[in-house]
């Protein structure tokens, strides 16, 4: 062998234990752009967890990692005047109180709470169709789309989210906000509808302040949400059907100036909603607000 | 040729690069803090050394008999400190048991009193605490120090007035106190009175006794209403010592200026005052603490939480029922040259064994170059005071309570803090309990003040 061979054969192991070397150092770097925050085998460990705790995953789980920051938002003052406006537009009477200010027109009345919910409610009550129970969901979802078109009540960022049906009479259709290209579960818009007739509609909506990316940082997955809220709930005596699992922004409603909302995984089980925090995993209650024990 | 040395010069880069590597992966793969300095790490918090145990306690009066009285001394002056410092030296030092189960004792039976101190909440000494580590465990609610042939003696009473141990001091520790006592006859130094229920009931003309021991001044009094500032608050550090991950923590703007800071679990609500924190989970703790590892608790908990400012002093501690659990509460009041300042809310800590269920922390202080300028008022009499505050208390209450027995709980000078024009200021006040109901009463013109003017 002569030295060019040796070099050659040199080369090849330091670039070989080269490879390794970085392989060991970088690889943990580069695998998050790869890699799932799920793996299939979590995802049916998971799933069988839930089924001995007599809860069924109908929902598509995502699999990604992902990232978050905080929201900061306001009540929606543009939204609170639009209401206002259009009913003193129709000589509303006006009543201040100390919770809330009421305006009334013939037919409705529109309730503005020190909270930012927006109550309007409809007597005589607004026939919508006849026999709506009976029919399709997508039929109801267009005829209540076309009246809030109609109120002028679609405002930026309404999206559907469900339908439901509660008894022989009772529906109501639940819409909530998107705010960029996030899911902002506190903004609602919700249509309660009894005897095919609409009796209410409540209104809750954002406004964004601003948004802190500088704090982005990765959100649990999904299935430790499940997790979490299983731990939290205990087995159920009947069986559940977990029929959403969806990441977006939740926080109760508050009377404040601003505040920041929390990213969440929000887990719905046979119609109630339930919202995991997606930074912590604790189920989203009651912000905790410090008083004085009794 | 030209080949050759192409594969030297790429042979050593690589024999560098996996020198290199080997080194990045032998010593940067350590965890972080072994391998940068702590500065760079961790981001710290400063913090107050928690107090000693001993110091966790301090007297609610020490008295000294004067000629026609007592002179009193409380939390916030200078010779009280000097007092009850000198007081914890004697008890620093060994009891051992024999001198309590037989007490050889050449005390006069009317040996004459130097120095009475009253200890509220009780103080812990005894077995493996560093007040008198050899006597049993027990706690002292009344401490004596009386003049025997030569030299002074020290005599403690447990809470039902029962002698728990005495013994004689040295000469030397003596001459200490009787120097440090004969500095006590200041001129125009004000003297007390123990109240009794005759007295009071004299000087109210109503059916009255007295609970506990009160100390009352004889001659007019002169206080001043002084400016106040409440005490600032480094926001960064003090949310650090409550949340232990701060990027997880959320903000809501109240409208009217405060701010709360949330991880869903625990809220920190942080206003131009003070701030209240709650930690609503842990109230399912048990509290299996004993009083003396309560009492050094509550000594980390307001350390860390803002820290331990002089002239704050712990007035109760005390086991009490909240929702299903029975947690220790701790509760701090500020005090200035020997009087209390009363707040709307308290300097308070709630906690059992899983942690801190709440804490509120509102601390003003009076700035002492403000003082000098400040006018005297002459305080009324607590006769007057008396009197004024027992008919408020009949006309809150209802003509019924006529027939009821009044009980005084408590009756002292002391500052209200209440706002006027935006400033914040500590006016001067009688402050009486009777029945549970505390009167606070503006110390010159006896004018009520309600519960909500107070900040």
């Amino acid at each position: 062998m002569n030295l060019g061979q040796a070099k050659l054969i040199l080369i090849i192991a330091f670039a070989a234990l080269n490879l390794f070397l970085g392989y060991h150092l970088f690889w943990s770097d580069f695998g998050h752009l790869t890699r799932v925050a799920v793996s299939a085998e979590e995802l049916r460990l998971t799933e069988q967890v839930l089924a001995e705790n007599n809860y069924k995953l109908e929902a598509p789980i995502d699999r990604a990692i992902q990232t978050a920051d905080f929201l900061t938002v306001s009540q929606s003052l543009s939204v609170q005047r639009s209401v206002l406006l259009s009913f003193l537009r129709e000589g509303a009477n006006v009543r201040q109180g100390e919770e809330a200010n009421h305006y009334y027109v013939e037919g409705k009345t529109a309730t503005i709470h020190a909270t930012g919910l927006i109550s309007i409610t409809y007597n005589p009550p607004v026939l919508l169709g006849e026999n709506l129970h009976s029919r399709d969901h997508r039929d109801i979802r267009s005829m209540v789309d076309a009246l809030i078109a109609d109120y002028q009540l679609n405002f930026d960022g309404l999206r559907f989210d469900r339908l439901e049906k509660y008894d022989s009479s009772n529906i109501v259709v639940y819409y909530y906000q998107v705010i960029g290209e996030s899911s902002v579960f506190t903004g609602q818009l919700t249509v309660k509808i009894a005897e095919d007739k609409v009796r209410s509609i409540d209104i809750y909506w954002l406004e964004p302040v601003e948004r802190i990316p500088t704090r982005e940082i990765r959100v649990i997955s999904a299935i430790e949400a499940l997790n979490s809220l299983i731990y939290e709930l205990g087995s159920a005596t009947e069986p559940q059907v977990i029929s959403r699992v969806e990441l977006g922004y939740y926080s109760s409603d508050y009377e404040a100036e601003k505040w920041e909302i929390p990213p969440v995984w929000r887990i719905l089980i046979n119609g109630q909603n339930y919202y995991i925090n997606a930074f912590t995993g604790n189920l989203e209650q009651k912000i905790v607000i410090p008083e004085q024990p009794q | 040729m030209k080949q050759e040395k192409f594969k030297s010069i790429v042979l050593l880069m690589l024999v560098c690069l996996s020198l290199l590597l080997t080194y990045q992966l032998w010593y940067g793969q350590q965890p972080v803090e072994l391998t940068a300095d702590d500065e760079n790490i961790y981001e710290r918090i400063i913090i107050e050394q928690p107090r000693p145990p001993e110091q966790i306690v301090s007297p609610e009066v020490i008295v000294i008999p004067a000629e026609n009285g007592f002179y009193a001394f409380r939390e916030g002056e200078q010779f009280y400190y000097r007092l009850w410092e000198s007081l914890l030296g004697l008890m620093e030092s060994p009891f051992v048991r024999e001198q309590v189960e037989e007490p050889v004792t050449d005390l006069p039976e009317e040996a004459p009193l130097i120095l009475r101190c009253y200890l509220s909440p009780l103080l812990p000494v005894g077995t493996k605490l560093s007040l008198m580590p050899l006597l049993p465990a027990g706690e002292i609610a009344m401490l004596d120090l009386i003049a025997g042939k030569e030299t002074f003696w020290i005599r403690f009473y447990t809470a039902d007035e029962k002698i728990f141990a005495e013994r004689e001091i040295t000469t030397a520790q003596t001459a200490v106190l009787k120097d440090l006592i004969a500095g006590v006859e200041e001129e125009g130094r004000v003297t007390h009175k123990l109240l009794t229920g005759e007295a009071a009931a004299s000087a109210s003309g109503e059916n009255i006794t007295v609970t506990r021991q009160i100390f009352l001044p004889q001659e007019q009094t002169m206080l001043a209403r002084l400016p106040v500032k409440p005490e600032s608050i480094d926001r960064e550090q003090l949310l650090k010592t409550f949340f232990v991950d701060y990027s997880l923590v959320r903000t809501i703007e109240e409208k009217d200026g405060a701010v709360i800071y949330t991880d869903g679990e625990k809220g920190l609500r942080l206003t131009a005052g003070g701030f209240e924190y709650s930690h609503p989970r842990l109230e399912e703790g048990v509290s299996n603490q004993s009083v003396p590892e309560a009492l050094n608790n509550s000594g980390i908990l307001i350390s860390f939480h803002g820290g331990w400012p002089v002239g704050l002093r712990l007035e109760k501690i005390a086991q009490s029922p909240l929702g299903h659990s029975v947690p220790y509460i701790a509760q701090w009041r500020m005090y200035h040259e020997g009087n209390p300042l009363y707040t709307a809310k308290p300097t308070r800590a709630v906690f059992n064994d899983r942690g801190l269920i709440h804490f509120s922390r509102f601390i003003y202080s009076i700035q002492p170059e403000e003082q000098n300028s400040a006018e005297m008022r002459v305080n009324a009499s607590w006769q007057e005071a008396l009197k004024t505050a027992i008919a408020l208390y009949r006309d809150d209450t209802g003509a019924q309570t006529e027939v009821m027995q009044l009980e005084l709980e408590a009756f002292n000078l002391g500052y209200a803090i209440i706002a006027d024009f935006d400033e914040l200021w500590a006016e001067p006040v009688w402050q009486l309990q009777i029945n549970g109901r505390r009167v606070l009463l503006r110390a010159d013109n006896l004018v009520q003040l309600k519960e909500e003017d107070i900040k």
